[in-house]
């Protein structure tokens, strides 16, 4: 939920500017096309080109981009193959207490969360992570996939530790003053300890991908009576 | 000159009508087809128009 008196997101005004620009583009583009076929060049005709090949379409691509990038990072976008029901649906349990679930609903990363803890720092830490993106879909496509969904390589400590490395409940935290040195140092992962990070794989087979239904309600915050 | 503009008119506009999607819902399918499908549409037709706007100037004598 926005606060009351919000005027719309970066991403929902690149969205309506990018459809409003569609719509002239397309009635220019007609108009354009008319005008060929004619065979007369109108007076401004060669201007009306410039814009509708050039200035429109750039500036409809730059639109679609400042949308799609930051929604592309969503755990919606992620959800949006059934291959990843159970995750989203323990993702927004209430009642789950694995790590994916706790940040979610905490919530972390305002509704990134997937790509927040699946993604490396810095531009190419985004980059490597939308090609991987590509890859799945791909294998989604392709059928090339097996379940229960695994992730492909060992979790990185290092991504809890951008969060959570300089916090203080972190470095305070008795039981963490032992291994500190050595989580700084991957020698010693989080999830050594911290294990219930999503649903257990054997919940998460073929048949649990097929028979999940994402609760959506369960995101609404619970009224209080 | 008029076919490469009719050439690259069309290929823009498959290219617009093909970025529609992404922008009105988001999801993996509607973005692969933007940026596989849309962008190389509207990249060609946008080159069509610039080669047909230098031949049209060389036709006129305004570029060497």
């Amino acid at each position: 939920m926005e606060p009351l008196g919000w005027w719309g997101t970066t991403e929902g005004w690149a969205r309506a500017i990018g459809l409003v620009f569609a719509g002239l583009d397309v009635v220019l583009i007609l108009s354009c096309w008319v005008h060929v076929k004619r065979g007369g060049v109108a007076r401004g005709f060669r201007e009306r080109l410039a814009v509708a090949l050039g200035l429109l379409p750039l500036t409809i691509v730059f639109a679609a981009y400042s949308y799609a990038l930051p929604e592309s990072k969503r755990v919606d976008a992620c959800g949006a193959c059934h291959v990843m029901d159970p995750f989203i649906k323990d993702l927004r349990d209430p009642k789950s207490d694995t790590l994916a679930a706790l940040h979610h609903q905490n919530p972390a990363s305002k509704g990134e969360e997937c790509f927040a803890c699946h993604s490396d720092y810095g531009l190419w830490g985004d980059m490597s992570a939308k090609l991987h993106g590509l890859g799945h879909i791909y294998h989604l496509a392709t059928g090339t996939y097996t379940l229960p969904i695994r992730i492909r390589t060992p979790f990185p400590s290092t991504r809890c530790l951008s969060c959570h490395g300089q916090a203080r409940r972190y470095l305070t935290n008795a039981a963490h003053a032992d291994v500190l040195k050595d989580l700084a140092a991957g020698k010693a992962g989080c999830l050594d300890c911290h294990s219930s990070v999503h649903p257990a794989p054997e919940t998460r087979g073929p048949a649990a991908a097929k028979a999940s239904v994402v609760p959506r309600a369960l995101t609404a915050p619970e009224k209080k009576s | 000159m008029t076919r490469l503009l009719k050439v690259s008119l069309a290929l823009v506009l498959a290219g617009v009508v093909t970025t529609v999607p992404v922008l009105i819902q988001e999801s993996p399918w509607t973005f692969v087809l933007f940026a596989f499908v849309a962008q190389p549409l509207i990249g060609l037709g946008f080159l069509g128009w610039l080669a047909s706007a230098v031949a049209e100037l060389r036709k006129t004598g305004l570029l060497a």
